[in-house]
């Protein structure tokens, strides 16, 4: 396990792996047909309720 | 809706002033564990410990019992920074103590790895709780009091997985050039860079909420105090990644520089977010319709910004030239100040570092003074006549 | 596609908590984890060890009187460092440190080589009254360190916490270790170091610290403490190690 930490074959994986991640994590939150309901959650804060 | 576990909410709460009399105690009588941010002693970290689960409950079964389907984004900002405090606070403080009844403990941890770990927990204090906390009241207040949706939601989500995945990377970056190995003072390094993009993603997600009612920063003091945070932040985040490129370190690190970045980052992001967040509730959690004055609102926005801008200023001027005084040679080759030289040359730094430390408070105690009037539910002659005119109007 | 969606985490608390605490975990995996693995952190050098009693009392004194937050203990290898500090620190030189004292802001001067620099009765006239000696300075007074008896009854307890912790003191140490407090603080002139130097090796500074021959106080403990930092390695033996040095 330490070694594998070590070797730079795992800090380039790691590096790749993080990367292709990220970008996957960003197209998947821009997707088109998601506007609409990050919209809606996005009025979460100014609804009133009167609930209390 | 309301929290949930009334008692166990005023436990956290009362818990955690006898946390603070605890620490502010150790400070004055000298029990101290020597660990920046972690001072506090193993009996007073051991009932924080209890605090902290007891928050984390109170706020997760909260959570859970809402009403609306979805969590909002200010919610998932202060999970994070719930859970990773109580995380960082646990790895951080393993200590055995001499023994039972007394004070003074070990830590777990020597040497390298105990600085690792030290930094690991300090950036990351800054990083969950003045960072992530605060990013939390951000996202709520300022559409709340904007009266407008967060400008990009889908902003947001990114925002928030990548400002946690890459902050806990960046604590190697205050041991540069030390015994800590290289690799690791790199990775520190490296993260640090990146860190620029999320927080800035944020900032910009903020200030542009405004975008389409920008008249609302001309007109409204309480959105001026969260713009001006917002500025703070951006600041801060860019300069934060500046300083943890090693060469620029290497000037930097043990001067005042430092002492100015952590407090632009303190006086103005985290304490303007407050001061915008407290303006906004207090008028509405003692059930008035206005505050006293809007007019000392901005009273206090412009004595605590030049405050700040006096603090940072001279930290900056006092670090780099104590930095640049310990690097200088002379002709001969030799080291052309002593250490007690540059010590002298901050003299006046600290004085105007004072005078910035006090505009900032006086601005802080017309803010109590406001609050104080308005909880009396007294109005300002000139806050009447505005209301009048808004009448007729 | 509800799985589509953040929708899952945004609905679900618990959930979105164990997303959370595996995304901040990482990166401190695999920065802190392999530092474990001493021989790839810690050079090998010879000469550092243990505190004994007596240099430890000085440790703690150190850290109640927050010396830390004014004087660094980490050389950096730069120039200008070495020129006015000297080598620059090495791993195994904090290794016994529960917790580490390298610092973040130096108010006052980097302190990891003061041991040797200057004289015993220069630190108590300095300790005492920082102006006499240095015009300038802005470091308060601590005179009333003479006056104080250093705590020797418990330090066996000292020791075994820190055995516990990891550090090699032995049982002979833990058992002597009130009277090795006493012993080095008297010196070889008044008393049998012998046993003390036999646990701790012939490097040991054994002398009356504070020039006050009655007691052993705070003030003796302290600078016990600080005429050791930075001597303990011996950089002619250790020449190997100074290949970096820049």
């Amino acid at each position: 396990m330490k070694e594998l930490f070590a070797s730079p074959v795992f800090g380039l994986t790691g590096l790749i792996f993080f990367f292709i991640f990220f970008i996957g994590v960003v197209i998947w939150v821009f997707r088109p047909g998601s506007k609409k309901k990050y919209e809606q959650d996005a009025q979460i804060p100014l609804k009133e309720r009167n609930d209390e | 809706m309301r929290l949930w576990g009334d008692k166990l909410a005023m436990f956290t709460f009362w818990g955690y002033q006898a946390f603070i009399v605890m620490a502010a105690l150790g400070y004055v009588t000298g029990v101290t564990q020597s660990k920046e941010y972690a001072e506090p002693e193993w009996y007073a970290d051991i009932w924080l410990t209890i605090v902290w689960v007891s928050y984390l409950l109170v706020y997760l079964m909260t959570c859970i019992k809402r009403k609306e389907p979805h969590l909002y984004v200010a919610n998932w900002f202060y999970l994070a920074f719930i859970i990773t405090v109580a995380v960082l606070h646990l790895g951080n403080n393993v200590s055995i103590p001499v023994e039972f009844m007394g004070t003074k403990s070990y830590s777990a941890w020597a040497g390298v790895q105990s600085a690792m770990i030290q930094w690991w927990y300090g950036h990351n204090a800054v990083g969950f709780f003045l960072t992530a906390g605060f990013l939390g009241m951000m996202y709520y207040f300022i559409p709340k009091q904007a009266e407008r949706p967060v400008y990009s939601y889908r902003l947001s989500i990114v925002h928030f997985w990548s400002l946690i995945f890459i902050y806990i990377w960046a604590g190697p970056h205050h041991l540069h050039y030390t015994a800590l190995p290289d690799w690791a003072q790199t990775l520190g390094m490296t993260f640090s860079i990146m860190l620029w993009m999320p927080s800035w993603g944020g900032m910009i997600n903020g200030v542009m909420t405004l975008s389409g009612a920008w008249h609302k920063l001309r007109e409204d003091p309480i959105i001026q105090f969260m713009i001006i945070a917002l500025a703070f932040y951006g600041m801060s985040t860019f300069e934060g990644p500046l300083m943890s490129i090693r060469a620029v370190n290497s000037l930097s690190h043990y001067t005042d520089w430092t002492i100015g970045h952590v407090h632009s980052g303190a006086l103005g992001w985290v304490g303007f977010i407050s001061f915008g967040a407290l303006y906004y509730m207090v008028p509405r959690l003692w059930g008035r319709d206005r505050l006293y004055s809007t007019k000392l609102v901005s009273l206090h926005l412009w004595i605590a910004t030049i405050g700040i801008v006096f603090y940072i200023a001279a930290m900056w001027i006092a670090g780099v030239m104590q930095g640049l005084m310990w690097r200088t040679y002379d002709d001969m080759g030799f080291l052309s100040y002593s250490f007690v030289e540059t010590v002298m040359a901050m003299k006046p730094f600290y004085a105007i570092r004072a005078m910035g430390g006090i505009l900032y408070l006086t601005g802080a105690l017309i803010m109590v003074y406001n609050f104080w009037r308005t909880i009396r539910g007294d109005v300002s002659a000139k806050e009447q006549r505005t209301q009048l005119q808004g009448a007729t109007a | 596609m509800s799985w589509m969606n953040h929708d899952k985490l945004e609905k679900n608390s618990l959930l979105l908590l164990g997303f959370i605490i595996v995304v901040v975990l990482i990166g401190g995996i695999i920065e802190i984890i392999p530092l474990f693995r001493q021989e790839t952190v810690i050079e090998p050098v010879q000469g550092v060890r243990p505190y004994t009693p007596l240099e430890l009392a000085g440790y703690n004194i150190y850290i109640r009187e927050g010396c830390y937050n004014c004087h660094s203990q980490q050389i950096r290898p730069l120039r200008d460092e070495v020129v006015r500090y000297g080598h620059y620190s090495l791993a195994a030189e904090s290794m016994y440190d529960h917790p580490f004292q390298w610092g973040s802001k130096r108010t006052g001067p980097d302190l990891a080589r003061v041991g040797g620099k200057y004289s015993d009765e220069w630190h108590v006239a300095h300790m005492i009254e920082p102006r006499d000696l240095v015009p300038e300075s802005i470091m308060p007074s601590y005179s009333f360190l003479m006056h104080k008896g250093a705590k020797l009854h418990d330090l066996p307890e000292h020791l075994k916490a820190l055995r516990a912790v990891g550090v090699p003191y032995t049982d002979d140490m833990i058992k002597m270790a009130a009277k090795d407090a006493a012993v080095q603080a008297t010196g070889e002139a008044r008393t049998d170091t012998g046993g003390l130097i036999e646990r701790y090796g012939d490097k040991v500074i054994a002398r009356d610290f504070d020039g006050q021959p009655g007691i052993v106080s705070e003030m003796d403990a302290l600078i016990a403490y600080l005429q050791v930092l930075g001597t303990m390695v011996d950089f002619e033996a250790a020449k190997d190690v100074d290949e970096g040095v820049l």
